[in-house]
C-alpha cells in the first residue's frame, strides 16, 4: 500500500479521486467545507459574560465546553476553557462581525485563510475513526454535538460529529495534504473518495 | 507421518502445502508450523545462536526458544518466527536459520566442539585485545558465526496499521480464567475487550480433555464465545498480544491481521497496533511448563510436557514414536495418560519424588505404564534424540526413545504485572513467582497469579471480572460455575541433574548452560542482575519465559540463597516481540511526519523550485533555471537580483501570533530582553527573547497594529515552543495579565520582497499606492492595506536581506495568488524570486543571526546584543543571565570571518585555532557558525563564535575542519559584509 500515495508528492493535496479498494460503494467520502473560521478568546475572567454574549450575538445555546452548538449559519465549537472556532458561511467577516459586539470580553481573530474544513462519511467512519483518533468516541462518551481538538497522526485537529455519522475535522491549511494522506492510508481498505 | 487417526481441532478436510528447507510438506487447516512439522516427524527445525547445536520444538506457544525460522521470501522475508505461533497457511515457505552449509550438517557446530573455552564472558575476556582487532576482525567474525536468521532487504511491500480502543474491562487470555472474567465483566454490563494471541479464544482449554459440563472443553468455550459475541459491549479480539502496560491504563497490543496468509489482501495491512485505554485490566495469561535442567536437555526431541498435550489434544500430533516423561510434578503424568489414550508409545514415566499419589500409581498401571521414582535423566544420545540415560536407584539405565517430555512445574506468565516495576514475590509451597504489586486497575486471575486448579481458575476468573466491573460501579449478576473435574496439581521443586552428564540448558535461545551460571557464580556475579547480563540468561528475545525460574533457583542453590532471597529481575514490554514496522504505521518514508507546504508551493512547484525540509515545512530552497550549472549558480542570480533590483521570498512558515487585551506591552517586556511598552502603533520592533537560564531563545519582531492588539512573529523553528512559552507565561507565570494569545500562522500568507525596486513593485500590488510610500511606511512601520483589488493585508517594512523590504501578508488562501501578482507587478522591474539558500547567503552577507547562532548556548552578548538587555526591567532570564559563566569576557563572541586568501572557501563547523597551534580541545578558541560564498563580495564570507573575539578585528586565525580536511587562514572582522550602516534598508 505504500504505492498508493508514492506518485503523489508529500505537500501535494490528492487528486479529487477514489483510492483503495475499489468494489462496492465507498466506505469514507470525503468532501472539503468552504467556510469562515475566527478564534474568539475570553478576556481574563469574562468567560461566562462572554458565553451570553456570544450566545446573544450568533443564536445558538453557546457553552463554554468541548461542545458543537450551531444556530442558522453559524456554528460554535468549544477548543478550550474561554475559547471557541466560530464558523461561519464562506465570504462572512466573522471578525467585522462579532468583535464589536464583544469588546472588552474577547478578541476575535479571523482564521479563515488558515484552517481546512473535511467533512467524512460513510459506513467505515467507526473503524476509521479508531485507527486516527485516539480519544474514547463511543457515543456513551462522545454523543453528537461533542467536539474535542486532539492530534492525529501528529496534525493538530478539532473534530465533531454533525448530523450523526458526519465527522467535521478543523485542520490547519499546511496539514491538510498530511491529513489527506493519513485518511487516505488507513481508509484504503475500505475505499476511500475525495470529492 | 505422526498424525493421530482421529482428534484434535485441525480440519482435516483443509489440506494445505506448505515448505520447510525447500522441501514439500502437508498440514491442516487449525495447524501451526510447528505441529504441521511434526506431523511430518521433522524434529530438527533450527541450530542454536552460540554453538549451533541442533535444535528442535521444546514449546508450543509464544515462549518458544529454539524452533525459530524464516519465513516467505524477498522483501517479505521474515527472520526469528516462532514455528509454534505460525499459523500454517497454503504455501507458507519456512526455513531454517543460523546453520550453514545446511541445518543438518552445520559447519559453525565446531563452537560446539569448543563449548568448554565459550563459557560466560567469553567473548569480553577474549577479544580485548589488539582493541582495533574488535571493530575489524572479531566483531564481524562473531556475528556471522552468530546471530539469528536474516532481515529482507529490500523494502517491506506491506502496510501496517495503527487503532485505538477504550474499555472499562480488559481481559488478557482466554483460558477458564479468561473466558470467565470477561463473560462476568460483559453480563454485568461493562464494555469489555478479550484480547487473546492466539488464533483461537480458549487458551489452554484447547489443550485439554478433561469434560466441562459433561462435554469436550471446546464445547465449552464455543458456548461462551457465542454468548460474548451476542453481548453489544464485549469485543473479542483474536490473534492479538496485550504486549505492554503503560502509563493511565494505556495497553499496548499487536494484531496479527493478515500474517497467516501469504500476503496481506489488497489494502489490508499485515499487522496492527492497538493502543487500548482500559479503566480496569484482567489479567488471565495462564502458566507455562518449565524445563529441567539436565545433560542434553536442548536435543530435538526433548519437550516441555504442557506442549506434548497441546500437540497431541489440539493437534492431534504425537510428537514421538516411543515417548519418556520426566518430571517432579502430577500434571506430567495425566499428559502421559492423554499420550498413551491417543495411541502415542510412552516407554516410561521418570519422577524425582520418590512418592507419587496413589491413583497415579494405578492410572498408569491400568495403562500398562512403566514409571521410574526417585529418576534422573542425566544424559540424551543421538543428532535428533535417540535414547535417554536414567539413573535411578544408584544405577544407569539407557532407554530407546525419541521423545522425551520434560515438566518442572509451572510459572505463572505474570510479566504484564512487571511493567509499572512491580516485582513477583517467591512462593515456596507453589515453587514459583506469584504476581507482586501490579500496575494500576489490573488483577490477575487463574494461573497466571498461580492459582492452578482447573475449577478454581474459573472461579478466579468470574470472581475477577466481577470485581473489575462492580469497581466501575456495574452490577454483576450472580454467575454459575460449570462443573469441572480438576486434574491432579501435586509437585515438589526440582531444577538441576546434578549428576548430568554434557552440556544442560537452561537458556536455549542464548545457549546459556548450568556451566555458566557456576562460572558467574566463582567469579562473584551473584546478583540476579549481574548473572542475567554476565551469561545474558533471559536477554534472548524470549525474555527467557523458559529459562528465568531454572537459572534463578540454579543461582540460589550455586550461592546457598532461597529463591526469596535471590529474587528475581523484572520483564519489561514486549510481552511478545513486536516488529518496527508496527510501531511506525502510516509513517515510514516521506510521510514520516506531515510535510507541510507553504502558501505558494504549488506556484513554487510551477516554477521549478527544488524544495528543501525545514523543520516539518517544504521550503523552496533556491529556482534553478535552464542553463545553470547548479544550485550555487541559481543561488548568485536570485542574490544578484534582489541586491540589484527586486527579489522575493515566501516567509509564510515563521511563527505569527495575534496578542489582543490591555497587557500586551507588559507581557512583551516580560518576554523580551528589550523594551515594547513604548512601541508606538503602527511601529514594529526587532526583538530578543531569552530562556530562563538566560541564553537567548528566539528573536523576531512584534508590530503594534493598535492600542491594544499586536502581532508577533518568531523564527519558523520556534513558531510552536515561544506560542507554548507564551501560553505557560499566561496561564502560570502571571495570571494576573489579560492577553489573549493565538497563533495566526496558517491564517497569513506572507510575502517578503526586497531590493532598490521593492517599493516600485508594491506600489503596484497595492490598492492604494500612497499607502506604502516612503514617508508613509517608513522603516519598521505596518500598515493595513488592501492588495490585489481588495484583499485584505498587512505591509510591515523590515529586511532580512538587507535591503529596502517589506513583507506582505495577505489571507493564506490568498497566498498564490500574490506570488503571481508578485511577479506580474515586478515583471518590469526584473523581480526574481529566492529560496532560502539565497536568503541564507544575504542574511550572512548582512551579519544577521539565525538558527546556528541561536543554538541554545549563546547569550545576548555573545551575540552581540548585550544592549538590547534593557537595565530599566525586568524579564525573562534577566537575573540567571548575570551569571559568572554568562558574562565571562572570555566567552566566544560573534564575529565576521574571511579567508586570508580570497580563493578559499569557509565551512561552518570548522573550529578556530590560532596560527601553528595543534588542533587539540585545549587549543580551540570557537567555531564556525554559518558560511557561505557571498556572490556580492565574490569570495566566502563566514560568521562565528571566537574568544575575544570583538576586540579583534583585523588578526588572522585558523579554519580548521578535521572532518573536510581544510585548513583555512581566516581574518576576523565585524560580524557584518554588507551595508553596515544600513543605508539601503531605511532608503
Amino acid at each position: 500500500m505504500a504505492d498508493l500515495l508514492a506518485s503523489i508528492p508529500p505537500g501535494a493535496r490528492l487528486p479529487r479521486a477514489r483510492y483503495g479498494a475499489a468494489a462496492g460503494p465507498p466506505g469514507v467520502v470525503v468532501r472539503e467545507r468552504a467556510c469562515t473560521v475566527a478564534t474568539v478568546a475570553a478576556r481574563r475572567g469574562r468567560a461566562a459574560a462572554c458565553v451570553a454574549q456570544l450566545a446573544a450575538l450568533t443564536g445558538t445555546a453557546a457553552l463554554d465546553s468541548p461542545n458543537a452548538v450551531t444556530a442558522g449559519d453559524v456554528m460554535l465549537i468549544g477548543t478550550a476553557p474561554g475559547r471557541w472556532s466560530v464558523l461561519a458561511a464562506a465570504g462572512v467577516d466573522l471578525e467585522a462581525r462579532l468583535a464589536p459586539g464583544l469588546a472588552g470580553l474577547a478578541s476575535v481573530v479571523d482564521q479563515s485563510g488558515g484552517v481546512v474544513a473535511f467533512e467524512l462519511a460513510g459506513p467505515a467512519m467507526d473503524a476509521l475513526l479508531a485507527g486516527l483518533v485516539s480519544i474514547d468516541l463511543d457515543p456513551s462518551v462522545f454523543p453528537p454535538g461533542a467536539a474535542a481538538t486532539t492530534t492525529l497522526a501528529y496534525i493538530g485537529v478539532t473534530l465533531w460529529q454533525a448530523p450523526a455519522g458526519h465527522w467535521t475535522f478543523l485542520v490547519g491549511r499546511s496539514f491538510a495534504p498530511a491529513f489527506e494522506r493519513t485518511v487516505a492510508a488507513s481508509a484504503a481498505r475500505f475505499g476511500v473518495a475525495f470529492e | 507421518m505422526s498424525r493421530l487417526p482421529r482428534g484434535g481441532l485441525i480440519e482435516r478436510t483443509r489440506p494445505l502445502a506448505f515448505s520447510f528447507d525447500g522441501r514439500a510438506y502437508a498440514g491442516f487447516q487449525g495447524d501451526t508450523l510447528a505441529s504441521a512439522l511434526l506431523a511430518n516427524d521433522v524434529t530438527l527445525v533450527g541450530r542454536s545462536f552460540k554453538y549451533h547445536r541442533p535444535r528442535g520444538i521444546v514449546g508450543a506457544g509464544t515462549e518458544e526458544p529454539n524452533a525459530l525460522v524464516e519465513l516467505r521470501h524477498g522483501a517479505r522475508r521474515e527472520p526469528n518466527a516462532r514455528a509454534t505461533t505460525v499459523e500454517l497457511f497454503d504455501g507458507l515457505e519456512a526455513r531454517s536459520q543460523n546453520a550453514w552449509p545446511s541445518l543438518g550438517f552445520d559447519l559453525m557446530a565446531v563452537n560446539g566442539w569448543l563449548s568448554p573455552f565459550f563459557g560466560a564472558g567469553f567473548y569480553y575476556k577474549t577479544f580485548m585485545w589488539p582493541k582495533a582487532a574488535w571493530e575489524k576482525l572479531y566483531e564481524p567474525v562473531i556475528r556471522r558465526a552468530a546471530g539469528l536468521g536474516r532481515a529482507a532487504e529490500a523494502p517491506d511491500p506491506d502496510s501496517y496499521d495503527k487503532a485505538h480502543a477504550f474499555c472499562d474491562v480488559l481481559v488478557i487470555g482466554s483460558g477458564p480464567a479468561g473466558l470467565c472474567a470477561a463473560l462476568a465483566a460483559g453480563r454485568a454490563g461493562a464494555r469489555v475487550i478479550l484480547a487473546e494471541e492466539d488464533t483461537a479464544f480458549g487458551g489452554r482449554l484447547l489443550s485439554e480433555t478433561g469434560p466441562i459440563d459433561d462435554a469436550a472443553p471446546a464445547a465449552y468455550v464455543a458456548a461462551v464465545l457465542a454468548e460474548l459475541a451476542s453481548l453489544p459491549n464485549v469485543r473479542l479480539m483474536a490473534r492479538t498480544a496485550v504486549f505492554g502496560v503503560y502509563d493511565g491504563g494505556l495497553y499496548g497490543a499487536l494484531e496479527r491481521v493478515a500474517d497467516h496468509k501469504r500476503a496481506p489482501d489488497a489494502f489490508e495491512p499485515r499487522q496492527r497496533l492497538w493502543k487500548i485505554l482500559a479503566r480496569r485490566a484482567v489479567l488471565a495469561a495462564g502458566s507455562l511448563d518449565r524445563p529441567i535442567v539436565f545433560g542434553g536437555n536442548d536435543r530435538p526431541g526433548v519437550m516441555l510436557a504442557q506442549a506434548v498435550q497441546t500437540y497431541l489434544n489440539r493437534f492431534a500430533v504425537a510428537p514421538a514414536r516411543s515417548m519418556a516423561f520426566f518430571a517432579n510434578n502430577d500434571a506430567a503424568w495425566t499428559v502421559a495418560f492423554e499420550a498413551a489414550d491417543a495411541g502415542a508409545g510412552v516407554a516410561a514415566i521418570i519422577d524425582v519424588r520418590h512418592a507419587v499419589p496413589e491413583d497415579l500409581i494405578a492410572e498408569a498401571t491400568r495403562r500398562g505404564l512403566r514409571r521410574i521414582l526417585g529418576g534422573e535423566v542425566v544424559a540424551t544420545s543421538g543428532k535428533t534424540l535417540r535414547a535417554i540415560d536414567v539413573a535411578a536407584a544408584g544405577r544407569t539405565e539407557r532407554i530407546a526413545v525419541d521423545g522425551l517430555a520434560m515438566s518442572g512445574g509451572y510459572s505463572p506468565s505474570l510479566q504484564l504485572t512487571c511493567h509499572h516495576g512491580g516485582r513477583p514475590v517467591w512462593d515456596a509451597a507453589l515453587a514459583a513467582f506469584v504476581p507482586g504489586r501490579c500496575p494500576p486497575g489490573l488483577s490477575v486471575a487463574g494461573a497466571a497469579g498461580g492459582v492452578f486448579a482447573r475449577s478454581a481458575c474459573f472461579a478466579d476468573g468470574a470472581a475477577k471480572g466481577a470485581a473489575a466491573a462492580q469497581e466501575l460501579g456495574f452490577t454483576a449478576p450472580a454467575f454459575d460455575l460449570p462443573s469441572t473435574a480438576d486434574g491432579p496439581t501435586g509437585g515438589s521443586a526440582f531444577w538441576h541433574v546434578a549428576t548430568s552428564r554434557g552440556l544442560a540448558f537452561i537458556d536455549f535461545q542464548n545457549d546459556v548452560a548450568s556451566k555458566d551460571v557456576a562460572l558467574a557464580v566463582k567469579e562473584g556475579f551473584t546478583s540476579v542482575e549481574h548473572l542475567k547480563r554476565y551469561t545474558t540468561l533471559g536477554m534472548a528475545t524470549d525474555q527467557g519465559k523458559l529459562a528465568n525460574v531454572p537459572g534463578l533457583a540454579m543461582l540460589a542453590q550455586a550461592t546457598g540463597r532461597s529463591m526469596a532471597d535471590v529474587g528475581t529481575t523484572l520483564f519489561r514490554p514486549p510481552w511478545s516481540p513486536v516488529s518496527f514496522a508496527a510501531f511506525a504505521g502510516h509513517h515510514r518514508g516521506r510521510d514520516l511526519r506531515p510535510s507541510r507546504p507553504t502558501p505558494t508551493h504549488a506556484w513554487a512547484q510551477e516554477h521549478g523550485a527544488v524544495f528543501n525540509d525545514s523543520g516539518a515545512w517544504l521550503r523552496a530552497a533556491w529556482f534553478p533555471q535552464a542553463g545553470e550549472a547548479g544550485w550555487r549558480e541559481a543561488v548568485a542570480r536570485e542574490v544578484h537580483a534582489t541586491r540589484t533590483a527586486a527579489g522575493f521570498i515566501d516567509v509564510s512558515t515563521l511563527g505569527k501570533i495575534d496578542l489582543q487585551g490591555p497587557d500586551v506591552g507588559r507581557l512583551l517586556d516580560r518576554l523580551y530582553a528589550n523594551g515594547f511598552s513604548g512601541l508606538p502603533v503602527g511601529k514594529l520592533r526587532y526583538g530578543l527573547m531569552c530562556r530562563e537560564d538566560g541564553l537567548v531563545m528566539d528573536d523576531g519582531t512584534t508590530a503594534r497594529l493598535s492600542e491594544d492588539r499586536w502581532l508577533m512573529s518568531t523564527t519558523t523553528a520556534n513558531a510552536a515552543k515561544v506560542f507554548q512559552h507564551i501560553g505557560f507565561c499566561l496561564d502560570v507565570l502571571w495570571p494576573e495579565l489579560d492577553v489573549q494569545a493565538v497563533s495566526v500562522t496558517e491564517h497569513w500568507a506572507q510575502i517578503a520582497v526586497s531590493g532598490p525596486r521593492a517599493r516600485d513593485v508594491l506600489a503596484r500590488l497595492v490598492d492604494d499606492p500612497d499607502a506604502v510610500a516612503a514617508q508613509a511606511l517608513p522603516y519598521l512601520g505596518v500598515v493595513e492595506a488592501p492588495v490585489m483589488g481588495g484583499t485584505k493585508a498587512r505591509i510591515f517594512r523590515l529586511s532580512f536581506a538587507g535591503e529596502l523590504g517589506y513583507e506582505i501578508a495577505v489571507p493564506a488562501d490568498r497566498g498564490d495568488a500574490l506570488a503571481r501578482a508578485l511577479i506580474a507587478a515586478g515583471a518590469p522591474f526584473g523581480i526574481t524570486p529566492y529560496g532560502v539558500e539565497a536568503l541564507a547567503v544575504m542574511r550572512i552577507e548582512k551579519g544577521h543571526v539565525s538558527g546556528p547562532e541561536l543554538n541554545g548556548q549563546t547569550t545576548a552578548a555573545d551575540l552581540g546584543f548585550g544592549r538590547m538587555m534593557s537595565a530599566r526591567k525586568d524579564f525573562i532570564g534577566r537575573v540567571m543571565a548575570q551569571r559568572e559563566g554568562l558574562i565571562d569576557p572570555a566567552r566566544p563572541a560573534l564575529v565576521g570571518l574571511r579567508p586570508v586568501d580570497r580563493a578559499q572557501r569557509l565551512a561552518a563547523g570548522a573550529h578556530l585555532l590560532e596560527r601553528g597551534a595543534a588542533a587539540t580541545t585545549s587549543n580551540d578558541l570557537g567555531w564556525v557558525s554559518s558560511a557561505c560564498w557571498s556572490p556580492t563580495l565574490g569570495h566566502a564570507i563566514g560568521l562565528g563564535f571566537l574568544v575575544g573575539g570583538t576586540a579583534r578585528h583585523g588578526e588572522v586565525v585558523r579554519a580548521w575542519d578535521g572532518l573536510r580536511a581544510s585548513d583555512v587562514e581566516v581574518e576576523i572582522c565585524a560580524p557584518c559584509f554588507y551595508d553596515p550602516e544600513g543605508a539601503r534598508l531605511r532608503g
